[in-house]
């Protein structure tokens, strides 16, 4: 049974907001899923035993073992040692990602159908998959359960089967895609220029952020929102979560990995989440490190102030100052690599909040793009708009007669999805349009 | 197109005679190379091996009558073998080339020979080439032997070089003298007409 | 706007049943030596990596076939790896196709009895040009005999003896796919020319062929430069841009080109027929004065050749005068200086656009424009054209992409795509849509107003 200081409490599914449609569970889509230590299945007879999570279960163990034999075959291609040395497999009926990780030790694989992907509208991108299928669960892993992937034996594979079941079985219904690939790929975090659901700030590591981010809102939050709606709870109480040592693993300026201990605490809508950093020294282990002592404190100390900041926060909403974007016949997407501040009209609570209301505030009136389209973004963007350079300008038309135009200025990256309008006939006009948009809606978003 | 003069009477009568003659032979022996020094006196390291057949012509002075030869030079993979009998019928001479370093192609010889033996016009002039012969450190195909084995089945025999050039034109001229260049039939025209289709005459090929 | 589309509308509908049976060349009975044992090389692998790309072929059941600028004998295991991947997933009920990683990508086809595979760091239409090989394959075997070998020889054996002396065919296939781009998009490029001297020309040629009767000649081209000078046909029969392609790469082997040699050559054409064989004609007549220019003559008899070798002839010497003799200086020079289209006849503003590309999609001939600076030396080209060759993949992947702006600081692409043609467009950097618009509507009006010199329009049948 567990209790409320594990984490994986928290995965539990009970409450599920809407699906909005600009975002899909990677479950309609996916074939199969696993993690293989290949070390473990070495002996002949025993490849079976590489296997240390697959989903789904009705799967026959042989297959299973064929399956993941063939991504560890894959390695026969050598590369570079990168953390995150990967290969893609297209076929004529799935699309495939596999995945290195923890020095080459495990294998992450995932196949998605393209039969099913199809029927959802879902535009297969491959390089969008791999991050929120592959790169996003292991992140998300070795956040909470880096002590276990690192110091992996023998003897421990049992309990670490165990935790990856628990883990992933409750992670992978509740992954996923957006139906534009790119905003996965891009994969920043919405700032606070919508509400809720949005960063307000942030002093961790960028690559931790958005994964961090991810696992707030997609998981944890949800699942805490439940007793709140219940009437009987006084509304200005703040509340922890709170979780056991050994947890979280941060980079720091050198992008080594350090200890901290990750508090969360909730008042109305504003969500804070602190980490304390192990001390270099060890200490007795009977002290905690995060005492009783400390959270009365830190309760006492934010209660009050969070709660401020909250209700003002939902006054800002439709107030003069609100500063989003109002609903426009076109979509959109913005991204700031240095900050990874991203927003677009596909807003993941654009049509939900998190308490499952839908707020139409910031909704495209756009209709939604075809799937052609959203995948056409992805191609151009990645096929003419170079990374490395900070200048960039591209227009791709569609015989749907979409337009696709994206803009690079100073590294900072505008996307506009422009429906068919008898206002942009040419690339003249398009031209023309996306500089009116620009200055009338991102003038102080993009060029600041 | 160069006619090799080989001590024509001046001002004698001169009839043009034309032959097809077709070189067989296992890939890589230097059929084109031999070729290639008997029509343009060149040779190349590295000759390309043949796409298909190659056709060419080169004309030879004998003392009475001047030759003209129709050379198919054949490509000699294993592909192309079921094409042979296509460059070889009504061809009244043909060059069966080995390479005297290479036992192989010596044993792919002696089965062309047969082939031809079997299949093409009984009339055929039929030499025995062994190429490469500036090799003779490399050989492996006794001279003796080849000799043997032509004297046994009626074939010129001489061991060539394309590279140096020894016994190239030599072995075209024992042929062009084995050929029959008999006494012309009808017309006395010195020429040959292009224009007509060729014609398979017993024993002359002179118009 | 409505724009004619400059390069012909005769178009080449693949529907055109051609109903024509081929003679077949019967395999040797006799087998020779099996191959020397295989070692694999790890070295051989490392040098492989420094490569931009590989294309290798082996049979279904793991033979190795061929690797270009490698033995295979020292790659088998990379080949039975290769052969191991396909045919899992092909126990899975799927097949395989493509594998990438960060900076490579592999893609296979699998066209029974043979597994075909490229490792290329550049992802462009990958898939077609391993289309493009085994057609090329297929046109020394033929389909039929392609697959009744391993029938009649068993699975183990080693196809390379029925290759030999074709690497080097293959090779060129490969790499002149990767280097012109009239390939790439599965056209033809023609050789310009005054439009009278084409007409001439393929008069002639045509003339000739018809006056000799003979029942199977069915095409003949005069080829320089891999581009057609001229071509003509039998009634209706017309031949696939991929097919001339093949003829193309065959003619333009250099042992072909000498002077006084005729060849005559058995050769599977695969989109016209894949069963049998052709047999093709190959004359360079003006060798030895130094003009590279080739007439290939084809027909379905393999006892044609005599009949062909007199065509020849006639299309040397007829019609001797002073017409002639103009036709010829201007051939020469055609053949030997060509002209290809510079972009400076546009017209004012011109300077702008740096190259072009532009294919017409019924005729299917492309017409690629004159190097010009800044796109002189082969650095500079290829950077442009690597550019262009991603935009024709996205236009391939894409099929729905009908405009394509692209601008940076190094240059600015402009795509169009329509339904009659499409056109591929290299300007400098900073160059507004307006200006390129501009640009492009000059270009089109050029070229339809040259278009005889740079298009085959009408392809005469005897």
């Amino acid at each position: 049974m567990l209790s409320v200081a594990n984490p994986l409490y928290f995965f539990t599914s009970s409450v599920e907001a809407p699906t909005p449609l600009s975002r899909l569970r990677i479950a309609d889509v996916m074939d199969f899923f696993f993690v293989v230590h290949p070390d473990s299945g070495r002996k002949e007879g025993d490849e079976h035993k590489r296997i240390m999570y697959f989903n789904p279960k009705v799967e026959a163990l042989d297959k299973q073992t064929e399956i993941t034999g063939f991504a560890e075959a894959l390695q026969f291609l050598r590369e570079i040692e990168e953390e995150f040395d990967f290969r893609t497999v297209s076929t004529q009926k799935s699309d495939h990602v596999y995945i290195q990780v923890e020095k080459q030790k495990f294998i992450l694989g995932i196949s998605l159908s393209k039969q099913m992907a199809f029927h959802s509208n879902y535009p297969l991108y491959l390089p969008a998959v791999k991050k929120t299928s592959s790169v996003i669960p292991t992140r998300l892993f070795r956040l909470f359960f880096s002590a276990i992937f690192g110091s992996f034996r023998e003897n421990d594979e049992e309990k670490f089967k165990e935790r990856l079941e628990l883990f992933f079985s409750r992670f992978l219904p509740l992954l996923k895609v957006q139906r534009l690939p790119i905003l996965d790929q891009l994969g920043g975090v919405e700032f606070f220029y919508h509400f809720p659901g949005k960063l307000l700030y942030y002093s961790i590591s960028k690559q931790d952020l958005p994964v961090l981010f991810r696992y707030l809102t997609q998981n944890l939050l949800p699942t805490a929102i439940a007793p709140e709606l219940e009437p009987t709870r006084a509304a200005n109480k703040g509340r922890f979560f709170y979780r056991n040592p050994d947890d979280v693993e941060l980079d720091d300026e050198e992008e080594l990995l350090e200890r901290y201990q990750m508090i969360v605490y909730r008042c109305l809508n504003a969500t804070v989440c602190m980490f304390v950093r192990f001390p270099d020294v060890e200490t007795s282990s009977k002290e905690q490190i995060v005492s009783r002592r400390m959270l009365r404190n830190i309760d006492a100390y934010l209660e009050t102030d969070l709660s401020n900041l909250a209700s003002r926060i939902g006054d800002e909403i439709g107030g003069e100052n609100d500063l989003r974007p109002e609903a426009t016949d076109f979509h959109y997407v913005y991204f700031n690599p240095a900050s990874l501040s991203m927003t677009s009209s596909f807003s993941s609570t654009s049509s939900e909040g998190l308490d499952g209301t839908t707020a139409s505030v910031g909704v495209a009136k756009a209709p939604p793009p075809p799937v052609d389209v959203n995948r056409l973004v992805c191609e151009t963007l990645s096929g003419f708009v170079s990374e490395s350079e900070e200048f960039g300008e591209c227009f791709a038309k569609s015989e749907t007669d979409w337009w696709v135009v994206i803009k690079k200025v100073n590294s900072r990256l505008l996307v506009l999805l422009l429906p068919p309008s008898s206002y942009q006939q040419s690339l003249a006009d398009v031209q023309s349009r996306t500089q009116v948009i620009v200055k009338s809606h991102f003038k102080a978003i993009f060029f600041n | 197109m160069a006619a090799r003069n080989t001590g024509a009477r001046p001002g004698g009568p001169n009839k043009t005679c034309q032959f097809k003659l077709v070189l067989l032979g296992e890939s890589a022996v230097g059929k084109s190379s031999l070729v290639l020094r008997f029509v343009k006196g060149q040779f190349h390291e590295y000759q390309e091996s043949t796409i298909g057949a190659a056709f060419l012509t080169q004309t030879v002075c004998l003392d009475d009558a001047t030759v003209k030869f129709e050379i198919w030079d054949t490509a000699g993979q294993e592909r192309y073998h079921s094409l042979a009998p296509m460059y070889y019928r009504g061809a009244q001479a043909a060059i069966v080339v080995y390479d005297i370093t290479n036992q192989e192609s010596f044993q792919k010889a002696k089965n062309w020979v047969k082939e031809l033996q079997r299949q093409a016009s009984p009339n055929i002039v039929m030499a025995l080439a062994g190429n490469k012969a500036d090799m003779a450190n490399k050989r492996v195909v006794e001279y003796e032997e080849a000799q043997a084995y032509a004297e046994e089945n009626a074939l010129l025999f001489m061991e060539t070089s394309a590279k140096t050039s020894m016994n190239v034109n030599d072995i075209f001229m024992a042929i062009a003298k084995k050929l029959p260049i008999g006494p012309p039939q009808g017309e006395t025209t010195g020429t040959v007409d292009m224009n007509q289709p060729q014609q398979q005459q017993k024993g002359s090929c002179c118009k | 706007m409505e724009i004619e589309a400059p390069g012909g509308s005769e178009s080449f509908t693949e529907d055109d049943i051609q109903n024509l049976s081929l003679q077949q060349i019967d395999l040797p009975e006799q087998d020779a030596e099996t191959a020397s044992i295989m070692e694999s090389d790890e070295t051989v692998l490392d040098r492989l990596a420094c490569l931009p790309y590989q294309a290798f072929v082996l049979s279904e059941y793991g033979r190795p076939i061929f690797v270009n600028s490698g033995n295979e004998e020292q790659l088998c295991s990379l080949f039975a790896v290769i052969g191991i991947f396909v045919s899992r997933v092909k126990l899975w009920g799927d097949e395989l196709m493509t594998i990438t990683s960060k900076d490579r990508q592999i893609q296979f086809l699998h066209r029974t009895p043979l597994i075909l595979c490229i490792v290329s760091k550049y992802g462009e239409k990958l898939d077609e040009q391993l289309e493009v090989l085994f057609e090329q394959i297929v046109s020394t075997l033929s389909r039929a005999q392609l697959e009744s070998v391993y029938r009649k020889k068993g699975d183990n054996y080693d196809l390379r003896r029925l290759l030999r002396g074709t690497d080097r065919l293959i090779e060129s296939s490969v790499s002149s796919w990767r280097g012109t781009l009239s390939s790439i998009h599965s056209a033809i490029s023609v050789l310009p020319m005054n439009p009278g001297d084409r007409e001439f020309l393929s008069a002639t040629m045509s003339g000739c062929l018809g006056a000799a009767k003979l029942d199977g000649a069915l095409f003949g081209v005069m080829v320089a430069h891999r581009q057609i000078a001229s071509y003509v046909r039998f009634k209706n029969y017309v031949m696939h841009p991929r097919d001339m392609n093949i003829v193309i790469n065959l003619v333009s082997d250099k042992s072909l080109q000498v002077a006084e040699a005729q060849t005559w050559t058995p050769i599977c054409l695969p989109h016209f027929n894949d069963t049998g064989f052709f047999y093709a004609y190959i004359a360079y007549p003006w060798e030895a004065k130094g003009i590279p220019a080739c007439l290939v003559l084809l027909s379905v008899k393999r006892d044609h050749f005599d009949g062909l070798n007199e065509v020849k002839k006639r299309i040397l010497f007829k019609k001797i005068g002073s017409e002639r003799e103009i036709f010829f200086g201007n051939f020469s020079t055609a053949v030997v200086k060509p002209n290809l289209f510079a972009i400076s006849q546009i017209g004012s503003n011109s300077e702008s656009l740096w190259s072009f590309v532009y294919r017409n999609h019924l005729s299917k001939q492309v017409c690629i424009s004159a190097s010009k600076i800044p796109l002189i030396s082969r650095e500079e080209r290829w950077d442009s054209r690597s550019d262009l060759r991603k935009a024709d993949a996205l236009v391939s992947k894409e099929g729905h992409l009908r405009t394509l702006f692209v601008r940076n600081t190094k240059n600015s692409l402009l795509i169009w795509v329509t339904d009659k043609f499409s056109l591929q467009c290299v300007f400098g950097p900073f160059v507004s849509a307006i200006v390129a618009f501009t640009v492009v509507d000059k270009l089109l009006k050029s070229l339809k107003s040259h278009e005889q010199r740079y298009f085959i329009i009408h392809t005469p049948s005897f």
